[in-house]
């Protein structure tokens, strides 16, 4: 067994228990802060050991039976993980000091959280992922419910426990059939039982909705299918398995907002990406596809929609990221045909780490905003953007990149997955019609956060105290990635594009 | 002529540099930012100028795309940033840069703010002058939609009571219109064979292109282009959004908007529509007639119905941009000539007319001509140049409006077009030719009410036009005068483009 591969999981997983040891015994004076520069310590320990072994010329050879494939995308989102954490970790110093009930348990569930995440982005096989993706929310249940000043913390964790629970038992579920039919956990082998099979076994002679081409699916199948994708779009709030997302995210202290909305959703798409790559076949792809493209047109639209109607920054933004699982979506099914693949492969892979940059660039600015109002209410916000050139600015890119205006990289990435959609074929234009004019609804309601930072004039005080440094500094890192991004996609396209299967 | 002289991209960008410098550079000194945006604005007009001066070899212009500069992006889907200019974009460049500088000047009195303020200008400049030169649809879609927010805050943030209104409208209009672009383009790539941005492949190969797809599917592309473009021009029914910005917009930004913005639509109309799918366009050339003809009247109605200065304005400019649609309709070289060469008068004389709206209004705070009356008495000289103004944008001998619309008219009545479309372009340019009596109407009813007439008591104590403002607008009726006596001074780079653009139709040219 080769467990070098395993080394930046290793490290993470000791720097978190050394964080929980450390807590007992810090004297009370600068707690957060030295707990905070420990956490910052193991994150980016466990990166430079990824980036290190990575580009010093490691090869893992063990991939123990798919259960840790350490393959370029596992490398990619692995990285784009764990700087996800770092940047949370950086825009919360402030916020956990003086909201957050017990800091030392936050920061090292932040980082078991991160740890599941990363074996979740690196599952080529049912069980290891299952176990990851529970790692991940279970230690995201307790963070959503660790904010002193708010009961609603409390509720939201309840109702994200019950959600979390009950989408989990039916991917489990679907998991189990799986198993039934082929005989395997491991993605690959079970794409392999899928596409060697005749179709006597794989089809029935039983008449449905999903009809396809050479006959009907057998209704086990059929439903292992539906169950998987539905148990994982639950983890990335697809409409209809969003419920949770509006109440969590305003209820959630802002870091662990800031934490769903990124780590938490791209884990989620990248194992989605994974388990469908298993299930791709001639027999059964059609299912899938169809399924996400309702999937992503109800996302965008009633995400899109619902948002415009909010004035709560918190849920806007749980609207708004409604909205993106449904673009991403839209390139997860590019990823079935082969004519596709390649764009909408380069696609996610650049829309996922632009979004991460994006979503806390934005939570940094709406974490120091909140702290100012007081609130997180838009009518409470008026002018703070006049008030705070610099977080306006960023705001404002953030912003204009969620909704895919040049000179941002969200604009490449949207305009990757669109390309892609269309490449596969004139059938699906009308879907990348949908996904174009989704961004124009967006627009209204951005520019409508734009108005209320830009267009009045501050009502409140010269702030007293100025932003903590590291909060500065992770904006502008987001600012920079977003710009950089655009003007230069190959750092990251000349990457992912070694990237052609995932199982 | 070689590749990569940059001289081009320095023009692009130098605003951009200046945008940049005001977000770095904090100066309390007043006007500091005034002279920073005077000074890059003006350093790229004299970089259009010296572009002018090398464009032409021995003096005569060559038809096709020079000082092309070409960078690779992203290779893997062949899209790469590549600029350059023909006969029908130097013009443009040219009128952006001269018409961004002067409104600096125009803005000189804007205190409030000004650091964004000329930002924003400055950022809005490299958009504009990037869709005027990109030949690269990805980079054509990046400029174009680089202009919009600069353009949103400009009218939101420094705009009249409904600025918001407006500026939402605005950016509304111009985004969903560009979602047809973008899918257009999407599908023009997907279809182009190897797949290709580029536009100067795309140019050439444009016959392979359209074998490619279905006729119904050709039509929904074309469709999809023109109504990004009818938008913007903007064609009557989408002009709904133009009145509601020039009336709100600050004096600079609706000079800059008539001046600049609505030629970025009828530029795309004749880059793309008519570039990339020539046969369609002639097929629809009776439908383009009768809506230019349709936005010709039905704007000079409007603005004879209005009683404030900008909002007949606004709509003269919506019944000036349909001559550029009619002469669309030619397809010979008088009437494309024709329509690029009222893209540019338009330009300035709007600018024109919108500056004096503003020496107006910052003088007596109202618009209203109900209010206003012989203004003369108390401003002689600015009510003498705008005579002079009126008589340009009604199209009088001697100014460059007559020799545009001349052209157009003169180039739809003989037509290239054969059989009945032929006879009915030309009733098509009788009914449209009407519209300029309509303009003499309202610009000369228009002139009498502000300007003649008893004086009131409330503008007893009113000043005439200052320097600054005087610089502008001599400046602009300089370039009037020049055109109107010698035309060839554009014509010259026109005339070769628009001969290469007719030479892809069987039967033009």
């Amino acid at each position: 067994m080769d467990f070098i591969a395993l080394a930046p999981e290793i490290g993470l997983a000791l720097s978190a228990l050394f964080l929980i040891v450390l807590d007992l015994f810090l004297p009370e004076q600068n707690k957060t802060a030295r707990l905070s520069f420990v956490a910052g310590l193991g994150l980016t320990l466990s990166l430079g050991l990824l980036l290190g072994l990575h580009f010093g010329g490691y090869q893992a050879t063990a991939d123990f039976d798919g259960a840790f494939v350490s393959d370029v995308a596992s490398v990619f989102f692995r990285a784009v993980l764990l700087s996800s954490a770092l940047l949370t970790l950086m825009i919360s110093i402030d916020y956990v000091r003086e909201k957050i009930r017990y800091a030392g348990e936050f920061y090292a569930l932040l980082m078991l959280a991160t740890l599941g995440a990363m074996f979740m982005v690196s599952a080529a096989e049912a069980l290891t992922l299952y176990l990851a993706l529970e790692l991940l929310s279970i230690s995201s249940f307790v963070m959503v419910a660790l904010r002193k000043d708010q009961p609603r913390s409390a509720e939201a964790s309840i109702k994200y426990l019950i959600f979390g629970a009950v989408s989990s038992g039916i991917l489990l579920y679907g998991f189990s059939l799986l198993y039934g039919i082929t005989a395997s956990l491991n993605f690959s082998d079970i794409n392999t039982f899928l596409l060697q099979y005749s179709d006597d076994y794989l089809l029935s002679g039983l008449k449905g909705a999903f009809a396809i081409q050479n006959g009907h699916l057998r209704i086990e199948l059929l439903a292992a299918i539906l169950m998987v994708v539905g148990g994982l779009c639950y983890k990335i709030a697809a409409v209809p398995f969003h419920m949770w997302a509006p109440d969590v995210y305003e209820g959630a202290p802002l870091p662990v907002t800031a934490f769903l909305s990124s780590s938490s959703k791209i884990a989620g798409f990248v194992a989605l990406m994974r388990v469908l790559d298993g299930l791709n076949s001639t027999n059964t792809t059609s299912i899938w596809v169809n399924f996400l493209i309702v999937l992503a047109v109800l996302s965008m639209t009633y995400g899109n929609i619902v948002a415009i109607a909010q004035h709560n920054v918190k849920r806007l933004f749980a609207y708004s990221s409604i909205a993106h699982a449904g673009y991403l979506l839209m390139g997860v099914v590019a990823l079935s045909t082969s004519r596709s693949r390649e764009t909408a492969m380069i696609g996610l892979c650049y829309y996922l780490l632009v979004y991460m940059l994006t979503t806390l660039g934005a939570f940094a600015v709406i974490m120091r905003f909140a702290d100012r109002a007081r609130s997180s209410r838009l009518q409470d916000w008026a002018g703070l953007g006049r008030q705070h050139p610099w977080f306006g600015f960023v705001l404002a890119c953030c912003l204009l990149s969620l909704t895919g205006l040049p000179p941002f990289a969200g604009f490449t990435g949207k305009f990757y997955l669109f390309g892609a959609v269309t490449q596969m074929g004139s059938g699906y234009l009308w879907l990348v019609l949908v996904g174009v004019l989704n961004s124009v609804l967006s627009l209204y309601y951005y520019s409508r956060l734009l108005r209320t930072l830009f267009f009045a004039d501050a009502e409140l005080p010269e702030p007293t105290q100025a932003a903590h440094p590291t909060l500065v500094l992770a904006s502008l890192i987001s600012v920079l990635g977003i710009i950089g991004l655009f003007i230069f996609p190959g750092w990251v396209t000349d990457f992912v594009a070694q990237i052609h299967t995932l199982i | 002529m070689e590749n990569n002289t940059f001289l081009l991209s320095a023009i692009i960008f130098l605003p951009m540099l200046g945008a940049l410098l005001c977000g770095v550079i904090k100066s309390d000194k007043p006007y500091f930012y005034h002279w920073l945006a005077a000074g890059f604005t003006g350093a790229t007009f004299a970089l259009t100028l010296i572009l002018g001066g090398r464009y032409t070899a021995n003096g005569v212009a060559k038809p096709g795309f020079q000082f092309i500069d070409v960078l690779p992006w992203m290779p893997q889907f062949n899209i790469q940033y590549q600029v350059g200019v023909d006969g029908l974009s130097l013009p443009m460049v040219f009128l952006t840069s001269l018409i961004v500088f002067l409104a600096v000047f125009v803005s000189w009195k804007t205190k409030e703010r000004s650091r964004l303020y000329f930002a924003m200008l400055m950022l809005m400049e490299t958009g504009v002058l990037g869709v005027f030169t990109s030949l690269d649809l990805f980079l054509f879609f990046v400029m174009w939609e680089l202009e919009l927010i600069p353009m949103y805050l400009l009218i939101g943030m420094w705009g009249g009571p409904r600025r918001q209104y407006a500026a939402i409208k605005f950016i509304l209009y111009t985004m969903l219109a560009s979602a047809l672009m973008l899918i257009a383009f999407l599908v023009i790539y997907f279809l182009s064979e190897p797949h290709t941005f580029d536009l100067i492949v795309l140019l050439q190969s444009q016959d392979s292109l359209l074998a490619g797809m279905s006729r119904p599917f050709q039509i929904t592309i074309f469709l999809a282009l023109f109504t990004c473009f009818a938008v913007k021009l903007p064609m009557v029914p989408f002009h709904t959004w133009l009145p509601d910005a020039h009336v709100e917009a600050p004096t600079a930004i609706s000079v800059i908007l008539a001046g600049v913005l609505l030629k970025m639509g009828a530029y795309g109309i004749i880059r793309f529509n008519l570039g990339l799918f020539p046969d369609f366009m002639q097929w629809a050339s009776l439908g383009l007639a009768v809506l230019g003809m349709i936005n010709i009247i039905y704007g000079a109605l409007l603005a004879l119905a209005q009683t404030d200065m900008k909002r007949v304005i606004a709509y003269s400019s919506v019944s000036h941009m349909g001559f550029v649609l009619l002469g669309l309709a030619a397809w010979n070289e008088l009437g494309l000539n024709g329509a690029i060469l009222q893209m540019f008068t338009h330009g300035t004389i709007t600018a024109l007319l919108f500056i004096f709206v503003g020496v107006v209004y910052d003088r007596t705070h109202t618009r209203d001509m109900t209010e206003l009356g012989g203004l003369s008495a108390r401003m002689p000289l600015a009510s003498a140049l705008f005579v002079i103004a009126a008589l340009a944008s009604i199209g009088a001998p001697g100014m460059s409006g007559f020799v545009s619309e001349f052209l157009i008219f003169t180039g739809t009545y003989g037509n290239a077009l054969t059989g009945l479309n032929h006879f009915l372009i030309q009733g098509v340019t009788i009914v449209a030719a009407t519209g300029i009596i309509l303009g003499a109407g309202y610009t000369l009813w228009m002139t009498r009410r502000v300007f003649f007439g008893p004086l009131s008591e409330r503008w007893s104590e009113l000043s005439d036009i200052n320097s600054v403002e005087l610089f502008s607008v001599v400046i602009l009726l300089l370039f009037v005068f020049a055109i109107g006596f010698y035309p060839a001074l554009l014509l010259d780079y026109i005339n070769p483009a628009s001969m290469q653009l007719l030479s892809h139709v069987p039967g033009g040219g």
